[in-house]
This record gives C-alpha cells, structure tokens and sequence, in this order.
C-alpha cells in the first residue's frame, strides 16, 4: 500500500509527493527506505494528515522546497515556529471530531458497534410506493448505515399496524394516514406513532373495469363499487374527495370496499368491483392483464399528493436513537435514490422478484419510469406519475385530519396541527435532508390544491365546512 | 346372628317414576340365604328384577329397603370379595385374553410380582381351554370363548361369591352346553359358592343345589325355594335320567307357565301373605294337580 | 387373463389421470399471447410476455419438479421454498394441535365424568364452536401482540372444540359394563379413568383428534394468508399477488398431500389404540 503521503512531514528525507493512487517506483517497490515512523492509530492517522496538510500548503505542494526548508532550519525549529502560529494540537481534535460526528451519522461501517440495534424487522406492503423501504435491502442502503434489516412482506396494512403495535416490527411503511389514526386510537388501540418521512408522493390511479370505458364521467358511477385498500389511506380519501366534487356521496352513491391490494385485480376480474383507487402496480396490473384501464392518475387529483409513509413507534425512536438515526438516513437516502429518474429502472429490476413486489419487471417499470400503456390504446409518457420527496410537510397531515373529519372518521374537535406537528417529523426530516446533503424546504407548511380548490392549513375547520358533501 | 354365608332379608327395590312423585317397586319383601358352597339359581320371567338382585348382591346397586350381608359384613360396595360375570362377558375389548386376565389378578392380589400374575392368569385360561389363545384381542374370539374368558378372569380372583348373570344367555345351545359342563366340572372342583341367573331350567337343573322363583313383577317377590335333590357331580348327558329331573323340571315350567302370575295376583289381593313366602319345596316330595293349579303339600 | 379387482382399480385411476391431464391441457393454455412485432402500446401491455392464465397439469407438474428440487432455497424472508414453508406452516400446526391436546383431552375427561358439568357447558361450546376461525385473528393479534403465536391460538381455538366434545362424549358413553368390571375389581377413580375409561373412549377421542387435525391444517393456511410472513399459507397469497395460477394450483396440491399425510399419521396412531367389540 502507498503510504509515502502520510510520511513525516518534518522529515527532510520523506517524500509526500505520492497520493494513494501513485503509480511510481518507489511506490511500489518493497524497499522504500525513507518511509519511516508512520502513523498507526486512525486518530494518528488524521494527525499525521493535519499535519502533512499544513506543512504541504505553506510550501505550496512544492516537496522539494520543503526539504530543502527542513534541511536548512531543522526539523524541530520548524514544527516549534509553526505550533507557535498555528494551534496544530487544536486542529486535529477539530478533524478528529468532526470525522467521528460523521461516523455517527452513518457515513461508515465502523460507527455499526454504537448502534442501539442493528438487526431490524421492517414491514412493508408489496406496492410500488415502498420502493425506498424495499429496494434499501437489495440495493444496500441499510448495510451502509450499518444495519442488517428484514423487509418483511405484510398482507395488508391491518396486519402491519398490529404487527407494529406488536412490536414484531421495529419500522413499517404505512400509509400516511395511518400514524395520525393511530396516535389518535381512531380505529386501533392509541399509540403514539411518528412518521419521520413520507416515501412517495402521487403513484395512485383510479382503475376501472374495461366494461366502463364509455362511463369516463363519474357522475355516471353511481351504484359502482370501488376498492380502496384501508380505510385510513390517501386512496380512501382522495377517491371521497373525487367522486364528491362531481355531486356523488361516497357514502351513499357508490360503494367502497377495503380491498388489500394484492386482491384487487382478482377482485376487478371477478365482477366484485367496477374499479378501484389502488397503489401500483395493481392498476397497471389490471391493464396487463387486459382487465381494466387506467382512467386517471392521482397526481391529477393533487399534484405531489403523500401517499405512503414510514413510521416507528416514538418508543422506538427514543430507545434506540442511534438505530433510528441510522435508519432515517437510509431511507432518506434510498428515498433520494428512488426520485431520481435514472435510477427507476434499476429499481424496478431489484423489486420485482418474489422476495418484494413479486410482480413483471416490465409492469413495474411502466409505473416508475411513468412510460405506461392506460388500456384504452395509448402510451403515455408521465416521468412524474410517480414521485420519491421523504419531507413530512405539517399541512399535508392537517388536509388528512380534515379528511377524517368530513368522513366521519373523527368524531370529536381536534387540534390539527398539534397533532400533525406531533407525528410528522417534519423538522426532523428536514435537518436530516440537509445534513445529509440534500435540498430541504425551510418551512412546514403551505397551502395545496387539490382539484383547483386550495386548502390553507392555517383554516382547517374552515376547510372542512366548505364542502357541501360530508358525512 | 345368622350362620348363612350370606343373608338377605327383605329387601326391596323401587324407582321414582319420571314426572310424578310417585315409585314404582320392582320387588320386595325379598330374603333368601345362600350356604358356603352351595350353588343357586334364580329363575323369573323378564322384569321381575333377577338382574337387579345380583347388582344388588354386587354392590353394584343398593337396595331401596332390607338388608344383605355376606359373612357378616353388610354389602353395600362391589368388592373383590364378590366376583361377577356379566350377561354380555364385559371382557375389555382393547385388551388381549391373557390382559383381562392379569389386569383383574393384580387388582386382587396387589402384592403378587408379574410372572406369578401372569402364571395364574395361564392357569385359569387354562382351565377353560383358552391356553392357546391368551395372545388373541376379544374381538378375534367367538362368544363362546369370549364368556371363557369372563368366567376364567371371575375364578382367577378366588371370590367368595360368584355372581353370575346369565352368562351362557347369548350363547347358542351347542356352545352353551359345553360350556355348562365346563363350569360343573370346575364348581365341583372348587365348591365355588356361586348364586347365578338363568332362564334356562335345564341349566339350573343341572348346575343348582337350589332354584329360587320369582313371581312376577312388579312388585315380584322370590314365591318358592325349589330344592334339587340329585346327587352331584353332575353331567348333562346323565342327569335327564335321573327320576328326579323330570318332576323337578315339570314343576318349575308350572311354576313359571302358571304360578307365578297366580301368586303375583294372590299377593295382591291379599290371599296369599308375604310372611308365607318363600316357600320351600321338593318337587319329590309333592302332589301337584295340574287342573287345580294348587300346591298340594 | 382375468384382473384381480385391485388391479383393475389401480388401472382405472391412472387412466382417470391420464383422461384429467388430457383435458387439463386441452381446456388450458399456457398464457402467452403469440403476437410479434408488437407496437409500444402492446408491448407494454404485456402482450410479448406471458398473462395470468389457468395453467394445465404439465405446466404445473413442471413447476412442482423445479420447486421440489429445491424445497429449502432460500432468497430472502419473503421468498423461502415450499419445504420452508410448509415446515413453518406444520409446525404452527403441531405447536397449536398439541397445546389443545394437552387442554382439551384432560377437560373433555373431567366434562365427560360429570353429566352436570357436560349440560352446563354445552351452550357454550355450541356458540364457540361454530365460530369461523379467523374471526378469531384480529382478537388474537390484539391481545396476544404477535402474529406467529396469534396463528398458533388460532389452531388452538379452532382445534379445541372437537377433541373437547369427542373426548367428552366419549368418555360419556363408555359402557356401563366396562365400568362395572372396574368397580367390581374395587378400581378407585384414578385407576378406573386410566385402566377402563381412557383405553374405552380413545378410539372415539381419536376420532376428535383427526377430526381437528384436519381442521387445523385448513385454518393454518387462512390464518397465513391474513397475517403473512411465512408458511404454506403466505406462500398462496405470494403467488396469488402475482397471479401466479400454477404456483397456487402447486400449493393447493402440496397442501392437499401434508393434509392427507396429516390425517394418515393421526389415523395410523389411533389404529394402536382402537379396539372392536
């Protein structure tokens, strides 16, 4: 190994003009003789470099000025007049720190031994919205945070919410709904639950059966039945939203059935629905199978709308911090991974077989590259159809509580934002965004629209009474 | 004190009647004695509660009134004491021959070591020809063998009382008789005191020192203690020529085609009194018209 | 030449399976589209690759030779081979049948010695027995807060009734004269339960236990396909997730052969044990 850079900087005889990568002789060779008192600890090693940095700047990275330098005053002269200029001593323990706060970060392996936990159980729901918590495992975003983590399959998002209440999972991906109900106890025991990232912003599409191509207007879907896949979920809600703008009462004019994803286009082939506001890739499932067709996508419901999340128990958060942060971060991370383009169809290759999705790789790839036939004869090209932003914004969770308020879900008056502000992490995501080096938005909140109708967090009971169907 | 082995005296049986306050009495006023070594048969038609008695004499069913006593002793529990074999041999299915055998042996003798249990059992299968079957499951026996083997497992515990009830009932008639003869031969050879119900008279005949009759039931009582005074031992092929076994036989068909209806109505309407029965008869020593259907002493 | 009739039905079954594999294959395809030069819009609908599609008998028999060569792959926790899964899957049975054994046998003994208890609980038992397995799932997750040991209650519960009643029942109608020889033998209780009623009522308790076990191992499946992660039943909805026909077609037969081995092996036990009068 080429050590010749970490030689004594003080030494006239040393030559530091050698970098790791050097291909010279002497580099190479079993007798280079000058080498000589080498540093042996890593903290030593960050010294010698410190040292080495300094001394190579004063002469510009001209070695042999050095030498000579040295071999005129001496080396103890020299290291006396630049102590007495430079506080060296102090700039190392600086280095020193800041590398290991690094470390803990999960920048490297070796920071793995003060990890609280490091085999982990992470349910995930076989959608494409779990790209991040999935494809993490396969493509090695846990391992280098030093995490050895079980993504385990869950039939629906009843079995992973207990399973996480249970504690048999440390982490879940669930639907951002779902830690607000549960923290509130509203259809499950209360626990208080946070979501420190959102995975996936739009991804969702209205499928319907290829029997109602000519019903595009949902004014004609009454009497339809509809599949949602939980009833605390953006699908559930989004669908209410939809139907109710064009004058139908979700609770009265059309059915909706929870369906657990993996069932619904078994179910739409069946005749037990006329279609469904499903996670991918079961709707564009249902178009490869010749079933059903795509009759909208989300996004054009609300453009950046959250859909699933993942989420821990605070519990977990506050006993394991380290583990925590270490897992944060992966998931920031593969979330970044997940939203840039380039890298979707990779993703899609990595979560198809049997241990994830269990799904073609083509249909996969059709929902994250966004180029995907509708069933109805055309190939679109949406490369947003499905997005990967980690930030948990506050007024996303206040528009989800008004929702559960309008439908009924919550019956009692609550404090929106207390209670988005105690389950979305938003702040927390948004240091974590940025210390690991990514953009991160400066505020929690803003206002969204949905359907050309904007909703302004700081008015969410206002919000709730604007619309003439509720429940 | 009574020097019978045993005594009973009186005794009764009656059963609620279901849905009403009132009981229905199967018999009463019921006392016979029983000899040490003495062989006796109870005879009556059906219902008059011959089974009853022996559950009684058992222990596995208490009298409603009166009182039984063997050696002394009231009987009031089964006990080893008394050994039964039952109308349908009750030999347990799921053991082999030689099991039922040893597994009633070491309940009587707890302190026996196996091979001495198992010896034994041999001993009395034996004794009733089943040596070569010991290994066989009941339900690989014919019935025959099957109250074979109910009658080995009752010697092998040595009771001091052998209740039997019905045993060769269910038995065809080849079948029964040799297995009638087989029990003469072992009575006589270890005096057994034995009190057994029959319905078959030839078979009482041929095994009993004495019949006891029942009236009818309900309300039966034991009417007449017949004495049968023909010198044993005894074989089946031999006794139908005996002088005695004809009258002895004619009386106790009389007694049940005739008698024994009569006497259940005499009691009842008063003529005839419980303090008169039973009665004790030799056949022998009787005159008995037929017509007149009246005991002539 | 004649046949003995145990030939004869031994011909007439493979040639029932070769009249089944005939028609399998004639009323099923194997779900490729034949199409070629597919424009964009086909490709993507999938029309190159192969749909869902029922799959005949050699399509499934192909598959059920690849997984069974590899019955124990494992790539990952949630994509294990048959044998793992099927192992996890009788195992929940085994530990859920057993613990029920173990209840179920003792109390069905005490009801059936005691008419008064018997009347008392009947009630009951009818209300609880009747009570579709996975009804009981979410109370179990709830309560017990795991999801192996929830599946594991699940076969208890479900396992229970019928040794219960059987044993009872059981034990209830051992001959009279069976107990009589035990009473006449002077037997106290203890010994009369193990030397004359146990060995009377087993083959009617054994009856229950089969009874169950095939009940157990149609529940297993239900409960895993609920609550996932691993076993036979996991291994249905997986492929049933991607409408993989052939593989469900596979499990359901694989689940039909560890049923019937199941029942065989309690039948085989209970054959030690059964006796005719």
């Amino acid at each position: 190994m080429p050590v010749n850079s970490l030689d004594d900087p003080f030494n006239e005889n040393s030559d530091l003009s050698h970098g790791a990568g050097c291909s010279c002789k002497s580099c190479h060779s079993k007798d280079v003789g000058m080498v000589e008192n080498l540093p042996s600890s890593d903290e030593d090693i960050v010294n010698r470099f410190v040292e080495t940095s300094i001394v190579k700047s004063i002469f510009n990275g001209n070695d042999m000025q050095r030498r000579n330098f040295i071999k005129t005053v001496g080396a103890g002269t020299f290291r006396a007049a630049l102590l007495s200029i430079i506080p060296l001593g102090a700039l190392q323990a600086c280095v020193n720190d800041t590398k290991k706060k690094v470390e803990n970060g999960g920048a490297t392996n070796a920071a793995a031994s003060k990890l609280e936990k490091t085999t982990l159980n992470i349910g995930f729901v076989p959608i494409t919205c779990a790209t991040p918590i999935i494809m993490s495992k396969p493509l090695g975003f846990y391992e280098k945070y030093g995490l050895d983590v079980n993504v385990i399959k869950t039939a629906g998002w009843a079995v992973a919410r207990d399973k996480s209440l249970n504690k048999e999972y440390d982490a879940s991906h669930m639907l951002t709904p779902m830690p607000l109900a549960m923290t509130m106890g509203a259809g499950s025991t209360s626990a208080n639950y946070i979501m420190p990232a959102v995975e996936n912003i739009n991804g969702q599409a209205i499928c319907l059966h290829n029997k109602h191509k000519n019903k595009r207007d949902p004014k004609m879907w009454k009497g339809f039945k509809f599949g949602v896949p939980f009833e605390y979920s953006m699908h559930n809600f989004l669908l209410r939203y939809y139907v109710a703008e064009f004058g139908l009462d979700p609770d009265k004019d059309i059915q909706i059935r929870v369906v657990p994803p993996p069932e619904m286009v078994a179910n739409l082939k069946a005749g037990n629905l006329d279609g469904y506001l499903s996670p991918d890739p079961f709707n564009q499932r249902a178009v490869y199978e010749g079933v059903g067709f795509l009759h909208m996508l989300t996004k054009e419901i609300w453009e950046g709308h959250p859909c699933c999340a993942f989420a821990c128990s605070e519990a977990f958060a506050k006993k394991h911090p380290n583990t925590y942060a270490a897992l944060f971060s992966a998931i920031i991370d593969a979330t970044n991974y997940s939203s840039k383009h380039e890298n979707r169809s990779t993703i899609s290759e990595a979560i198809a077989p049997k241990n994830y999705l269990n799904q073609p790789a083509s249909v996969i790839k059709q929902v994250l590259t966004g180029k995907y036939a509708d069933g109805l004869g055309n190939v679109l090209n949406e490369p947003n159809r499905i997005g990967f932003d980690p930030f948990p914004w506050h007024s996303m969770g206040v528009w989800i509580l008004t929702q559960m308020k309008r439908w009924g879900y919550v019956k009692k008056d609550i404090d929106y934002k207390k209670i988005a502000e105690q389950v979305y992490l938003a702040a927390e995501c948004g240091a974590k965004m940025k210390a690991l080096g990514y953009d991160a938005p400066s505020t929690t909140y803003k206002k969204h629209i949905i359907m050309g109708k904007e909703f302004d967090p700081n008015h969410p009971e206002d919000y709730v009474n604007s619309f003439a169907i509720k429940a | 004190m009574d020097t019978n082995f045993l005594n009973v005296k009186n005794i009764s049986k009656s059963y609620p009647i279901k849905d009403s306050n009132s009981f229905v009495t199967i018999y009463e006023n019921v006392s016979f004695s029983i000899d040490k070594g003495e062989f006796i048969c109870l005879i009556g038609h059906s219902g008059c509660g011959k089974s009853t008695i022996l559950n009684n004499l058992a222990g596995l069913n208490l009298v409603s009134g009166g009182s039984i006593s063997m050696q002394g002793q009231n009987v009031n529990k089964p006990s080893l004491d008394r050994g039964v074999i039952f109308q349908n041999h009750s030999i347990l299915p799921w053991l082999s021959v030689l099991k039922n055998v040893t597994m009633a042996i070491a309940c009587k003798f707890k302190t026996m070591s196996k091979a001495d249990i198992e010896s034994r059992a041999i001993h009395f299968l034996k004794m009733v020809n089943l040596d070569d079957h010991i290994h066989k499951k009941p339900s690989e026996l014919s019935g025959g063998m099957k109250q074979r083997v109910g009658i080995a497992r009752a010697f092998a515990i040595e009771p001091s009382l052998l209740l039997m009830d019905e045993p060769f009932g269910a038995l065809d008639a080849l079948t029964r008789g040799k297995l009638q003869d087989k029990l003469v031969e072992i009575c006589d050879k270890t005096k057994q005191t034995t009190f057994m119900i029959t319905h078959d008279i030839d078979e009482a005949i041929l095994l009993s020192d004495k019949i006891l009759l029942m009236s009818d039931g309900p309300e039966a009582r034991v009417a007449e203690t017949v004495i049968v005074d023909i010198p044993k031992p005894r074989n089946r092929a031999s006794i139908v020529n005996h002088p005695a076994y004809y009258v002895i036989r004619n009386y106790l068909v009389d007694f049940l085609v005739n008698q024994s209806s009569l006497i259940s109505q005499k009691l009842k309407t008063g003529s005839l009194s419980d303090k008169d029965l039973p009665l004790t008869v030799d056949p022998l020593q009787l005159k008995y018209n037929l017509e007149n259907n009246i005991i002539n002493p | 030449m004649t046949m003995t009739d145990t030939r004869k039905s031994i011909l007439l079954s493979i040639g029932l399976l070769f009249l089944f594999v005939f028609i399998g294959e004639l009323v099923t395809g194997d779900g490729s589209r034949h199409k070629k030069n597919l424009t964009e819009y086909e490709t993507l609908m999938g029309l190159g690759e192969k749909q869902a599609h029922v799959p005949g008998p050699i399509e499934v028999a192909k598959l059920a030779v690849k997984e069974l060569r590899h019955p124990f792959y494992d790539n990952g926790p949630n994509d294990k081979g048959i044998g793992t899964q099927l192992f996890f899957s009788i195992l929940r049975v085994m530990a859920g049948y057993l613990l029920s054994v173990i209840i179920a046998v003792p109390l069905g003994f005490l009801i059936g010695m005691s008419p008064v208890f018997y009347k008392a609980l009947q009630p009951y038992i009818q209300i609880l027995k009747p009570i579709s397995p996975l009804a009981w799932m979410p109370l179990a997750l709830f309560v017990i807060k795991d999801s192996i040991l929830s599946s594991v209650f699940v076969i208890f519960i479900c396992s229970i009734w019928p040794m219960l009643i059987n044993t009872a029942f059981g034990v209830m109608s051992v001959k009279s004269d069976f107990l009589n020889v035990g009473k006449t033998l002077e037997m106290n209780n203890v010994k009369m339960a193990f030397t004359i009623i146990l060995p009377a009522a087993l083959p009617t308790i054994f009856t229950g236990l089969r009874i169950s076990m095939g009940i157990s191992w149609l529940v297993i499946v239900a409960a895993e396909m609920l609550v996932g992660g691993t076993g036979i039943g996991y291994y249905v909805w997986n492929e049933w997730n991607n409408l993989d026909l052939a593989s469900v077609v596979f499990s359901i037969l694989m689940i039909g052969i560890v049923g019937m081995a199941l029942d065989a092996m309690i039948a085989y036990i209970s054959k030690y044990f059964d006796y005719q009068e």
